[in-house]
């Protein structure tokens, strides 16, 4: 893999512990409920969310302050910069003012679109980002179409071969795909479809979407490679569960079809794989750094990595921010997703 | 496709045959990575001496079976003398983590209440944050050192760890048995040591391993990134980062690392799944 | 000819079954034929392989376990374990298995009449598949068949109770219009007050259908009006097999009166009941000869050099028994005179008003109990009707919400707490000991609690329970579940307390070990002067161990008083209730 952590979430057998990785709807609203009950949880879920992402902005806002040296000078960057200027950007800044006021200022100005300037670029931090969004987004888009469509097949026909060969090869399969970081990937297929058998382009993004998107595959490989495993390990569990289940007995029992109990026990398996995807989205930022990084592309994660080395703060709080935002909205979109998944909620409305 | 799934059933013989192999080859690779963490810097002293003159060899190159990088470093003796640097650091990350994991996972689930409230947002906090975003841009800020980033990735390992081990506590606590302690009241530090914590090991064990997978690959990723190992120092992350430059003049310089990476994380990994499945059918006698 | 024909298409059969598991034979042998409409009850204890005859007989054994032998359903032969395509053919219209569990039999996420309509259109077939009308039209046929309204056929089976959940399944099941029905203990999760309808609405839909039944149960008593013929299972072989009438009223075989004489009767209380000793030999390490020998009263040198084979015997039936040729008729036990009257002495234990909810939801409404000192007092009451939860709050592992605990007349509170005064003996053996931990460390670590001047050792209290003192090496892992309660028990009297609460104690064990456990524990009692809060389930257990009961119903005492006098003449609706589903 190689954004770094996923958590086991259950994927070992014999850990299966309750809620790590599923979003276990953590406000008791069992009882007397009824519509208010569905209310309540969505409203504590996005009071939960709002309430994280403004822990976020705070550390992101205090990172400029906590970082060693100078803050006009993390401002200004490395530039000679006249005593004049220091005291126009501490008016600008509002350096002389307590820290909440600062803070609220700075939350201020980000929430009404004024991010700021990039002091390497000279640009401003909105157009940098619209000039490199696209790439990662496609980037994100065509890894994740991937993942999702391979990997789902084989999580269940290793399933339902649980034990047989086919399923030790797509098991250990996994595993390799789950150990091998994006960029040791990315470097080994550079090698080979770049140089050795040279069909695909080794950097760049290219022109029109044709060709970004033949320039992006072999990143979006690369970037496929770890989510896909985690995906086929998740899947592989789930189903296999579910495979054992009694109303697959039972539907067997009743001579029902193969296809409509693969069906049945999907409906079922695909519940715990749905309410990962906010990790499987964290663990694709973290990747897309190190993808963009090694096939030298224009995108965020490249964006991110350059703009902490040239302590461009501005670029650097405005990502972290963006990509902390992202996490939290999808994670809150997952963790909802259950109220349709699960019919649970549904008969507790009828009621 | 799904005409005859259902009704296959693997020979149940075929998979214990197969598993100590598994599990000797993982050892065997961890063993010699072990000795290479070790003693490497005893077998190739002048593994990081730059040598101009014998810059870029390819593969097989006399002297240098894997060729040499852009400063004329051999890639064998590099890849071995960075092994140290590359592994022990995540040996104490996941270890670092299993401690602070197992002490604060069994005071929230044993007592549970508001600790546990406050530990699992902070465990929501730190996913919306991904390692190696988190690594990139506070350790690349600060420029933080190797021991740094080390304690820098503990703390953002050791969430995951306490939910772990404390879902685990809250699985165990409402078992008879423990209950029976309490009645027998029994001090809390008894049932913890004594009852919860036997009771946990392959929670802890399985968990332990695959934190140290993740570690490798995370600090290895951020070695990359060319954050937490100094320019110079022998680290898989950092060769591949070097050697990507020289990817086509010689691709062992970054091919070598990358494969050594995923080999010991993958024998890592193997190992948490072969003991476990060694659990599961014990558990099942 | 054609008539042989017919008559064998009419029947179900199978020959020479066996199951094998990695741990050697688990069935053994088994031979059995029904005719349509008749109805065959398999009885045997857990391990004596009932349920994996179910699983050979519809060809769903899991995986790691081989059967051999024919299977003969309604004309179609299989040869075990037979082909993925025989067997998709056969089950369905065939055969069908039921399980025991309504809780995970159905889908949680798909509507109730859905499933059943999928039944539907695997036997009809994709070509001959109604319309949607049609489809919906015979669900709700199948639902009235059931006697479940046709709403349920849009709700999850998460909305109902278990009871509506088992009979949604049956509907299911039955909307394949097998030739064989095989339901594989359909009651034994279910209510006291559910298990009877269930059980009546099976036979009656046999008759309706003509189908052949195959009724498993851990319990003699259930099969009795319901099937013609019963087949008793003991470690994988059938010991004893005939008409259902014969077997139970005159049982031949050792095993079969033994299994009958320690169901414990409601309507007295007997001095001990009658017991089979030892525990129920496991595949693999089954004894040469016949495997009940060991715990056979009647057993000869005869009996532990070759096997007893089924040979026929009295009104019909099949023994395989070297001694035993005429029904047994074990001595009944002596009736214990119940005239016990409560003390003006103060309670031991006094619960005042206790309340108690869950996550908003009232478990107990105010709930007033006492126990004297060397009572035994019983708590009735059906899963959901809180008597567990007043356990837990007596025992201090809940805090009521309001209400008080007196002992000895002074509230209980956390640190007033002493091992000594309370102590549980659980349902579960297999969790009530710490898996990681030998018997003697998990009963020395309960012995240093104690406050006795002269403590006893753990060799004396294995002793008390009736274990060898070799035990204290072992893990739990090591015994049956009898054995560990057994443990368990021991270990909740090292610290000498006064009231012992037993949560079900018995209700998972099977019917011979029950009757051991209850007889141990009413030694105990007497030995000890020990004061026991019985909680459970089944009227019948209670009435041979407490003296006076509380009958409990959603959270509240609905009715009290001497076990005799409550359960000879019970005042409300739901305690009447009770009585008639066990005795049904």
């Amino acid at each position: 893999m190689g954004g770094g952590h996923l958590p086991d979430g259950g994927l070992t057998e014999v850990t299966a512990p309750a809620d790590v990785a599923s979003p276990a709807l953590a406000m008791p609203v069992r009882g007397r409920s009824t519509a208010s009950a569905v209310a309540r949880l969505i409203a504590w879920r996005v009071t939960g969310a709002v309430v994280l992402l403004a822990v976020i902005s705070v550390l992101v806002f205090l990172l400029t302050y906590l970082s060693p040296g100078n803050i006009i000078k993390n401002i200004t960057g490395i530039r000679p910069v006249s005593p004049h200027i220091v005291a126009e950007l501490r008016a600008e800044y509002g350096l002389n003012q307590p820290l909440a006021v600062q803070y609220l200022h700075w939350l201020g100005r980000f929430v009404t679109g004024n991010f700021g300037r990039s002091i390497e670029d000279q640009t401003s931090v909105s157009q940098l980002f619209s000039e490199r969004v696209g790439v990662t987004l496609l980037l994100c888009g065509m890894a994740f179409a991937l993942a999702v469509v391979v990997s789902i097949p084989l999580g269940v026909l290793a399933a339902v071969r649980v034990g047989g060969l086919l399923d030790r090869l797509i098991s250990v399969t996994s595993v390799i795909g789950l150990s091998a970081p994006a960029f040791a990937v990315g470097l080994i297929l550079l090698y080979v479809f770049s140089y050795f058998l040279p069909i695909f382009p080794s950097s760049g993004s290219g022109q029109g979407l044709a060709d970004t998107v033949y320039h992006l595959t072999l990143p979006a490989v690369t970037l496929a490679v770890g989510v896909g495993a985690y995906i086929v390990r998740l899947t592989r569990t789930a189903m296999t569960r579910e495979l054992r289940s009694d109303y697959v007995t039972f539907a067997r029992a009743r001579g029902l079809g193969s296809q409509r109990i693969m069906w049945t026990a999907l409906r079922n398996g695909i519940i715990p794989v749905i309410t990962t995807m906010g990790l499987v989205l964290s663990f694709m930022v973290g990747s897309t750094i190190l993808v963009e990084t090694t096939f030298t592309l224009p995108g965020l994660g490249m964006l991110l990595q350059s703009s902490v080395e040239y302590k461009d703060f501005a670029v650097v709080q405005f990502l972290t921010l963006f990509f902390a935002t992202i996490i939290v909205l999808v994670m809150l979109a997952v963790d909802l997703s259950y109220l349709v998944l699960s019919p649970e909620w549904r008969w507790q409305l009828r009621r | 496709m799904t005409a005859d799934l259902l009704t296959t059933v693997a020979a149940p013989g075929v998979r214990a045959r197969r598993r100590p192999v598994t599990l000797v080859t993982c050892l065997v690779i961890l063993g010699l990575a072990l000795f290479a963490a070790l003693f490497g810097h005893l077998l190739y002293p002048s593994a990081t001496q730059v040598n101009v003159l014998q810059a870029q060899l390819p593969p097989g190159s006399p002297g240098h079976l894997l060729g040499t990088d852009q400063l004329g470093r051999d890639i064998v003796a590099l890849s071995v003398a960075g092994t140290a640097s590359t592994l022990i650091g995540p040996l104490v990350v996941a270890g670092g983590s299993m401690l602070l994991g197992t002490f604060f996972g069994l005071l929230a689930g044993f007592w549970q209440g508001k600790t546990d409230f406050l530990l699992s947002r902070l465990t929501d906090l730190l996913l919306a944050l991904p390692v190696v975003l988190l690594g990139v841009v506070v350790a690349g800020i600060f420029g933080a050192s190797y021991w740094w980033t080390t304690v820098l990735l503990i703390v953002v390992f050791a969430p995951y760890d306490i939910r772990i081990v404390r879902a685990g506590v809250i699985e165990q606590v409402t078992k008879p048995y423990v209950e029976s302690a309490r009645l027998l009241r029994l001090s809390p530090w008894r049932i913890m040591l004594r009852h919860l914590l036997v009771n946990l090991w392959p929670l802890e064990r399985t968990n332990f391993l695959l934190n140290y997978a993740n570690a490798i690959i995370a600090m290895s990723a951020l070695s990359f990134l060319g954050v937490g190992v100094q320019q110079g120092t022998a680290n898989w992350g950092r060769q591949l980062i070097d050697g990507e430059q020289i990817l086509f003049s010689n691709p062992a310089a970054s091919i070598a690392p990358a494969v050594l990476i995923i080999v010991v994380a993958c024998a890592v990994n193997l190992l948490a799944d072969a003991l476990n499945a060694d659990d599961r059918k014990a558990a099942g006698r | 000819m054609i008539v042989a024909e017919r008559a064998e298409r009419a029947e179900v059969r199978a020959e020479s079954l066996t199951v094998t598991g990695p741990a050697g034979d688990i069935v053994r042998d088994l031979s059995f034929s029904i005719r349509l409409g008749q109805t065959l009850g398999i009885v045997g204890e857990s391990g004596s392989g009932k349920s994996l005859t179910a699983k050979a007989v519809s060809g769903l054994l899991p995986a790691g376990l081989h059967a051999t032998g024919t299977v003969a359903i309604a004309g179609t032969d299989v040869a075990l374990p037979g082909s993925p395509q025989a067997w998709r053919k056969l089950r369905g219209a065939g055969v069908t298995l039921l399980l025991q569990d309504p809780f995970t039999s159905l889908s949680p996420v798909h509507r109730c009449g859905d499933q059943i309509a999928w039944t539907l259109q695997a036997r009809i077939g994709r070509q001959a598949k109604g319309t949607r009308k049609e489809i919906r039209a015979k669900v709700i046929q199948h639902l009235d068949e059931v006697n479940l309204p046709a709403i349920v056929a849009r709700r999850y089976p998460g909305e109902l109770s278990g009871g509506m959940r088992q009979r949604a399944a049956i509907a299911a099941a039955l909307a394949a219009s097998p030739r064989l029905l095989i339901a594989d203990e359909p009651t034994t999760a279910l209510d006291a007050s559910n298990q009877k309808d269930v059980l009546e609405l099976l036979a009656s839909l046999q008759r309706e259908h003509g189908m052949a039944m195959v009724l498993i149960s851990h319990d003699l008593g259930l099969v009795r009006g319901v099937t013609d013929e019963v087949l008793v299972m003991y470690a994988g072989l059938a010991v004893e097999q005939g008409p259902t009438a014969a077997v139970l009223s005159k049982p031949v075989h050792p095993y079969t009166a033994g299994l009958q004489a320690s169901d414990p009767p409601m309507d007295r209380r007997l001095q001990r009941l009658i017991v089979i000793p030892g525990r129920v030999p496991e595949p693999g390490r089954r004894p040469a000869g016949c495997s009940f020998a060991d715990r056979c009263s009647m057993a000869s040198a005869a009996c532990r050099r070759a096997e007893p084979r089924l040979e026929p015997a009295a009104d019909g039936r099949a023994v395989a028994c070297f001694n035993s040729r005429g029904p047994i008729a074990l001595a009944a036990p002596a009736a214990v005179d119940e005239r016990w009257q409560r003390g003006d002495d103060a309670p031991l234990l006094r619960a005042h008003h206790v309340v108690k909810s869950f996550a908003g939801q009232l478990a107990l409404h105010g709930v007033s109990i006492e126990v004297h000192n060397g009572e035994s007092v019983g708590i009735v009451g059906e899963s959901g009707s809180g008597k567990t939860t007043l356990a837990r709050c007596i025992a201090g592992l809940e805090r009521p919400d309001s209400g008080e605990i007196l002992y000895r007349g002074t509230t209980l509170t956390r640190e007033r707490r002493t091992a000594n005064q309370i102590q549980v003996v659980f349902q579960d053996p297999y969790s009530a000991l710490n898996p990681k931990m030998r018997i003697g460390a998990a009963i020395a670590e309960a012995l240093r609690t104690s406050r006795s001047e002269r403590p006893r050792t753990v060799a004396d209290l294995l002793d008390m329970v009736g274990l060898p003192a070799a035990f204290v090496r072992r893990y739990p892992s090591e015994l049956s579940g009898g054995e560990r309660q057994r443990v368990a028990i021991a270990r909740s009297l090292a610290p000498d307390p006064e009231l012992l609460i037993c949560d079900e104690s018995v209700s998972a064990l099977d019917v011979s070990v029950q009757a051991q456990i209850l007889n141990l524990l009413s030694d105990l009692r007497q030995e000890l002067g020990l004061s026991l809060l019985f909680i459970s389930h089944d009227l019948a257990v209670v009435r041979q161990i407490s003296d006076a009961i509380y009958v409990i119903q959603a959270g509240r005492i609905v009715e009290s008083g001497l076990t005799r006098d409550v359960l000879r003449a019970p005042r409300q609706g739901y305690t009447r209730r009770l009585i008639t589903a066990v005795s049904q």
